[in-house]
């Protein structure tokens, strides 16, 4: 297929039933100095990121300020509330009872990390309920090149 | 890079003649499919079993947690019992997912999706227990540190309740988090195939507009990887605290170190059960024998019967240490009306249930017999709900003050509770059944060229092939 | 021999008529006819001959020594129980339900649940007077359709009346019926929780009764202050008051008159038999009573229990809600309003004392028709035994011996006041001067 939308830009798409005839196509596209748009897979291929020359996702990063964001939101806010906003007598217990701090602490951390990293991979992919993408949409706005299942 | 090569030596995952086709049609078409004659019995008794379920509830929370038999002296029983076995099973969805992604463990993929949807129903089930168990549920909302002008009042992060409250609420959360997000690209994969206009509009909503770009699809497997490795130490840390509520406290039997270790082991041990249970069903019904394999069931069983014999182990120390710590609260408490007195039937219950039936396992053709892992995984769960009886209620039955001592037994409301626990976990059940893809199709198709049967059969030449040059064309792929 | 604790009471309390016979002389008696029991009626410590019987308070007071609630039965040793294959045990103390006995004497009978008393004479039979006076329309909702009447096998000699029958026959009826105890174990399986010892033995070693304690001094010099790993962070010497309790336990005969003070104080409410059953009865103060020794000579000790007011409380590290916590006076004290009746307080707490509302016994819900009243006990009237310092608790919450704290309170506010007019006590004698000051306003 070969159609234009946009007026000046000239896309191409092709089909693919493997990644064994993916994998060269792509090389050879690449090689022969085109724009590699996109690949649309119903699965991970594994390696097709590099070979269309991706650079790493820094998810994890992100994944790891988040956590680090929620141990110390955890940690200041239990000292805050029982050592300065109101003290307590529990037990006995010191009003900065670290020991018993920490399961909240680890849990606090775990779920920011954990939501700060879905929300920020649905924002980078743009993923949302009701938003409409299905592939013959995908095809008419941008598509250069892709393979699906039937 | 993805090894595209695994020995011929490993059971393949896959079995029969499959190609990328095949395999969605296998997993999609029952969801395109109208339900079978099963399907609708099954659904319905579980929407009778929740029903009654909710009416002793409602008849609990309207006249109070004195319909229920607990006392004075035995402040928890059915209630903290099936709380602790609901979250026990809801371990090894997580488990699977995410401690057998980290290590690589290929089987994982037939299993994973459905032994998560087991995670969430059972933590939801869990869940009850703790809201209802309250006095004053609608109440229930104090538990929350929120800033608030009645003083300011705040919780208490002393209290291992507490930190249960955000242990469970974390570890569903994540866990649904980690579902959904695998549960994207196969809702896409529905959504691309619908006929019918409302099924492109539902899984259309669902699939959240997956596109499958490749970029997408490496921050997808980043996604998985992170959730993956925040997940083993959140599934370790949900029955660690949920053991704290016993060993942290001061009643003999309770007040344990062993108690963190010794749950973990059998929340997995339970929850392998669960699965089994569930799998054995699920691939009878949807004609998935190819993709749940007996393999798969092995290897389970083979976790089961570590797990098991883990948890023996605990029994015995717990046993040694009542004896070996001098404590003669805690001897009285193991000895005297643990392994004996009123209530020591359940602790035999437990015992030949958990720690003797297991060892069957030991043979392979024990492991590789549908029949006997479907009652095992029966027995076990059984024995691991006595289990949690067991601690909870032999330990507060005859504590300290023999004055106080006492008894339980349970009421209707509170086996209704319980009944209906069951109603809502196979009502969700047998909805993800019908409509969500049961196992992970991308997941499926990404290991079908590696370690499907058809595939390995073709692994001849590379068999043949030297190693140095195997490992060149690999890297050059 | 009869224990003390039943035969007293009756023997000092039955006004006008003489006891005949202390059970000594009863029982050589009975030595004499053969196969016949001899059966005592006595008058339980809370009905008396039958006039307090409407009192829903006293009805719930567990008697002294068989700790049993809103019923009368029949007393019977182990030796007798045998004979109707009942005997102490597991079973015994799991099941509310008792063997019916039909008991006749003086050609009258009476179908009453048996319980076993540990140390009363093998044959004899003690019946509590004073229950079964009829419907609850005719005689009040408390005392009605209550236990079975007694009376009837009471006799006259020609000069007094003769509150015993030497010739009494029981036969089992083979029915059951359920009686409330609140206490079901009767040994405290030689745990340290009371410590008993004879004047002479202790004259002699004084030194003995605590000698158990040289276990705990690998901990360190004070094991209150050694054993713990919270260096006493808030109980700093000097800083204010800090209450404590002190209860004489050589002095202590059980006779439950601070249970019944505590529960007109604290408003304390009444469960009813059905209840009790359940073990669901709310007393903040209780008294467990122990049989010790020879199962058929047995001691008696009994032991008031209530909230120990623990320096490193175990029931508030984990509460979720922090509704239980610490007073800077050493109080461990309860927001009721504040409790979401998780029960884990009540579950970790070592002496039990903890008391759950487990119905709505006193209408202080929100919920409507769901009243939990035995006894009439909510009434415009009878609430007007409330104590309006003391607020009522409502259903799904924990409460629990407060130390009187309303009562504290006034105390420290009638001293603050004398202290501001004398301008002049030293911290010290202030300290003093509240604890005389509590003293004499619980006297009013
Ligand atoms: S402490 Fe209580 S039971 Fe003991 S004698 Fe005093 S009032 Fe009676
Ligand atoms: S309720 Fe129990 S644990 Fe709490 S302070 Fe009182 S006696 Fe101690």
């Amino acid at each position: 297929m070969n159609f234009s939308i946009y007026g000046c830009k000239k896309f191409v798409v092709g089909s693919f039933d493997d990644e064994a005839v993916l994998f060269p196509a792509v090389k050879k596209v690449r090689a022969a100095g085109y724009k590699l748009h996109d690949v649309y897979t119903p699965f991970p291929v594994h390696g097709l990121d590099h070979a269309m020359g991706l650079r790493e996702t820094s998810l994890h990063t992100a994944g790891f300020v988040y956590g680090l964001t929620g141990t110390t939101t955890a940690l200041s806010v239990m000292g805050w509330v029982f050592t300065t906003d109101w003290p307590m007598n529990i037990g006995g217990k010191p009003h900065f009872p670290l020991p018993a701090f920490i399961p909240i602490t680890f849990e606090l951390t775990v779920l920011f990390a954990a939501v700060g990293m879905v929300l920020t991979f649905c924002y980078l992919c743009q993923l949302a309920p009701f938003v409409k993408n299905t592939f013959s949409t995908r095809v008419r706005q941008t598509i250069c090149l892709s393979w699906r299942s039937k | 890079m993805h090894l595209k090569y695994e020995s011929t030596l490993r059971e393949p995952l896959v079995d029969g003649v499959k190609d990328y086709h095949q395999v969605t049609e296998d997993i999609i078409s029952p969801i395109e499919a109208k339900p079978g004659k099963l399907w609708y019995i099954g659904f319905f008794i579980s929407l009778v079993l929740l029903g009654f379920g909710a009416f002793s509830v409602f008849w609990e929370v309207y006249f109070g947690t004195g319909v229920w038999n607990l006392n004075k002296t035995i402040g928890w029983g059915y209630d903290i019992t099936n709380f602790v076995w609901w979250v026990g099973i809801g371990h090894a969805g997580t488990l699977i997912s995410a401690i057998l992604l980290l290590f690589r463990q290929g089987w994982r993929t037939g299993v994973n999706r459905a032994a998560e949807a087991m995670t969430i129903f059972a933590v939801m089930c869990a869940g009850q227990f703790p809201i209802f168990h309250m006095g004053r549920v609608w109440m229930g909302f104090f538990i929350l540190p929120y800033p608030n002008t009645r003083g300011p009042v705040w919780v208490n992060f002393n209290s291992p309740l507490l930190w249960d409250v955000f242990a469970i609420s974390t570890y569903f959360t994540v866990s649904l988090l980690f579902w959904y997000s695998g549960l994207i690209p196969d809702f896409a994969t529905v959504r691309d195939r619908a006929k019918t206009k409302l099924r492109k509009l539902l899984y259309g909503v669902a699939s959240f507009g997956w596109t499958g770009s490749t970029k997408h699809w490496q921050r997808h497997e980043a996604l998985s990887l992170v959730l993956a490795g925040l997940s083993t130490p959140l599934v370790l840390s949900v029955h660690t605290i949920v053991s704290f509520d016993f060993a942290t406290s001061v009643i003999p039997g309770w007040h344990t170190t062993i108690f963190p270790p010794y749950f973990v082991a059998g929340a997995i041990f339970s929850g392998f059960a669960m699965v089994n249970t569930l799998l054995i069903i699920t691939r009878k019904i949807l004609g998935l024998e190819d993709y749940i394999t007996i393999g798969h069931i092995e290897a389970m069983n083979k976790v089961i019967v570590l797990t098991g014999s883990v948890v023996g182990v605990a029994y015995l120390t717990e046993l040694f240490m009542a004896w070996y710590g001098a404590n003669p609260y805690e001897f009285d408490t193991f000895y005297k009306y643990r392994a004996a007195g009123p209530l020591g039937w359940s602790y035999w219950i437990m015992m030949s249930c958990n720690v003797i039936s297991p060892q069957v396992f030991w043979f392979s053709k024990m492991r590789r017999n549908i029949m006997v892992t479907f009652v095992m995984s029966i027995i076990v769960n059984i024995g691991m709900w006595f289990e949690r009886f067991v601690i909870i209620c032999t330990s507060l039955y005859r504590d300290y003050l023999p004055s106080s001592w006492g008894y339980y037994r349970p009421s209707w409301p509170e086996v209704g509770f319980y009944v209906g626990t069951f109603g809502l976990f196979f009502t969700c059940f047998f909805l993800f059944a019908k409509y969500f893809p049961v196992i992970a199709v991308a997941e499926i198709k990404s290991v079908l060229k590696t370690t499907g049967k058809s595939y390995k059969e073709k692994m001849g030449k590379y068999e043949a092939q030297d190693v140095d040059a195997f490992a060149h064309d690999q890297a050059h792929h | 021999m009869l224990q003390d604790g039943i035969i007293e009471p009756a023997a000092t309390a039955l006004g006008g008529a003489t006891f005949a016979a202390d059970a000594a002389a009863a029982a050589g008696k009975i030595s004499t006819k053969q196969g016949g029991k001899l059966e005592l009626l006595y008058q339980k410590v809370a009905i008396g001959s039958g006039k307090e019987a409407n009192n829903p308070w006293l009805q719930e007071m567990p008697d002294p020594i068989t700790r049993a609630t809103w019923d009368n039965y029949a007393c019977i040793s182990n030796t007798l129980a045998k004979t109707f294959h009942e005997e102490l045990g597991d079973d015994y103390e799991i099941n509310a339900d008792r063997k019916v006995l039909t008991i006749k004497a003086n050609g009258k009978e009476v179908k009453l649940p048996l319980l076993i008393v540990p140390g009363i004479h093998p044959e004899t039979i003690a019946i509590a007077v004073g229950y079964g006076r009829g419907d609850a329309k005719l005689i009040g909702k408390a005392a009605g359709n209550i236990g079975k009447n007694a009376y009837p096998f009471v006799s006259f000699n020609g000069q007094t009346f003769d509150y015993f029958a030497a010739d009494a026959t029981a036969t089992a009826t083979g029915d059951k019926y359920p009686v409330g105890l609140t206490q079901t174990h009767n040994s405290y399986e030689g745990r340290p929780i009371v410590k008993e010892t004879t004047l002479a033995e202790f004259v002699a070693n004084p030194k003995e009764v605590n000698a158990d304690r040289a276990k705990l001094h690998h901990y360190g010099e004070d094991f209150a202050h050694d054993a713990t790993m919270y260096k006493d962070v808030h109980m700093v010497p000097g800083n204010g008051v800090k209450w404590g309790m002190s209860i004489d336990l050589n002095t202590c005969f059980g006779c439950g008159a601070c249970t019944i003070a505590c529960q007109a104080e604290n408003n304390v409410s009444v469960v009813g038999k059905e209840q009790v059953i359940k073990a669901h009865e709310m007393h903040w103060l209780r008294i467990d009573r122990y049989f010790a020794g020879d199962v058929d000579n047995p001691e008696v000790v009994f032991q008031p229990m209530l909230c120990q007011h623990c320096d490193n409380a175990p029931c508030e590290n984990v509460c979720p809600v922090a509704a239980t916590n610490h007073s800077s006076e050493g109080i461990n004290q309860m927001a009721y309003n504040r409790c979401i009746g998780t029960r884990y307080c009540a579950n970790n707490c070592p002496y039990k004392v903890r008391r759950f509302n487990w119905r709505d016994w006193n209408g202080a819900d929100s919920f409507e028709h769901n009243l939990y009243d035995v006894a009439d006990m909510n009434d415009s009237l009878t609430r007007m035994v409330l104590n309006p310092d003391v607020v009522v608790r409502a259903r799904g919450t924990m409460e629990k011996c407060s130390f009187c704290v309303q009562r504290l309170q006034d105390a420290k506010l009638t001293a603050k006041k004398q202290v501001v007019r004398l301008k002049m006590v030293k911290r010290k004698q202030l300290v003093n001067r509240l604890v005389l000051l509590t003293l004499s306003s619980s006297v009013t």
